[in-house]
């Protein structure tokens, strides 16, 4: 597979049901082994089943929109234990009130070009670096 | 590049700097600089990134091999670059250093941290890179 956008996100862009300077933003870390990705009808974290999320952020801060593209801080996922992992999945937390996973919307899919991957973890932390040119530009 | 494999250590070195009022210098000399003095310290293995905002510039710097663990090695450090900052900039200028472990092991007993680099998505070439992008005739 390669990296992307899932097409309901796109959606949801032009919908604007999303607003991903205000909605809290968070990042999977995710095992290849147990999420096979299908940015076509893939739309929402229940389609990510909940033993390939290996460590979940909490919300991204300093997210920003310029010219179209999406960017955030660097942030960690703290004391990570679990499987190998070879996917990061970005997704809405709270949009919309979404409070369950069938109403958090996934929005980009990382597998490919990732410096460090595939990541063991160990019990530390995994720090990670948001490429300079933000996480995409539509 | 594979920062979480054994013996490397990565930190990330960020610079905030407000330049003094009594000189001031085009953001291609503060680069040129910047790039030069990055590469004495902390040797060409090294990636700078400076940005320009309204109050100052933040220079970043990723690098492999420093022991940023180390509170002395760290103040030694911020020394240096507060030095030159104000050599370029003037007398005033203030400066605000945060250095971090990305990858690594703090050599405390706990378990080393690793590092992943996500690569950016765009879509201004269709979602696609210039090596995936076909020629469409109309």
């Amino acid at each position: 597979m390669a990296n992307g956008l899932y097409a309901k996100a796109k959606q949801s862009f032009l919908n604007k049901t999303q607003d991903l300077d205000s909605d809290g933003i968070r990042a999977i870390l995710a095992d290849a082994a147990d999420y096979s990705v299908n940015l076509s009808t893939h739309d929402s974290l229940d389609d990510v089943a909940a033993g390939a999320r290996v460590a979940t952020s909490g919300n991204l801060t300093s997210p920003t929109i310029t010219d179209g593209t999406f960017d955030t801080a660097d942030f960690s996922w703290t004391s990570v234990s679990g499987d190998q992992s070879e996917q990061v999945i970005l997704y809405n937390h709270d949009g919309n009130g979404a409070g369950a996973d069938s109403q958090r919307q996934l929005i980009a899919f990382y597998d490919t070009g990732i410096t460090g991957m595939p990541v063991t973890p160990n019990g530390g932390n995994i720090n990670v670096t948001v490429n300079a040119s933000g996480w995409f530009s539509l | 590049m594979n920062p979480n494999s054994a013996n490397q250590r990565w930190s990330k070195w960020v610079w905030f700097v407000v330049p003094g009022r009594t000189m001031q210098r085009p953001f291609a000399n503060l680069k040129e600089n910047c790039a030069r003095f990055g590469r004495k310290a902390f040797g060409a293995a090294s990636q700078m990134c400076i940005t320009q905002n309204a109050r100052g510039y933040i220079v970043e710097v990723l690098t492999e091999g420093h022991p940023v663990h180390d509170g002395t090695y760290v103040q030694y450090m911020r020394a240096q670059w507060q030095k030159f900052f104000e050599e370029g900039f003037g007398l005033g200028t203030k400066t605000k250093l945060t250095a971090k472990l990305m990858a690594g092991s703090r050599q405390d007993g706990t378990a080393a941290d690793q590092m992943l680099i996500v690569p950016s998505i765009r879509f201004d070439h269709g979602g696609l890179t210039d090596g995936q992008r076909t020629v469409r005739e109309s």
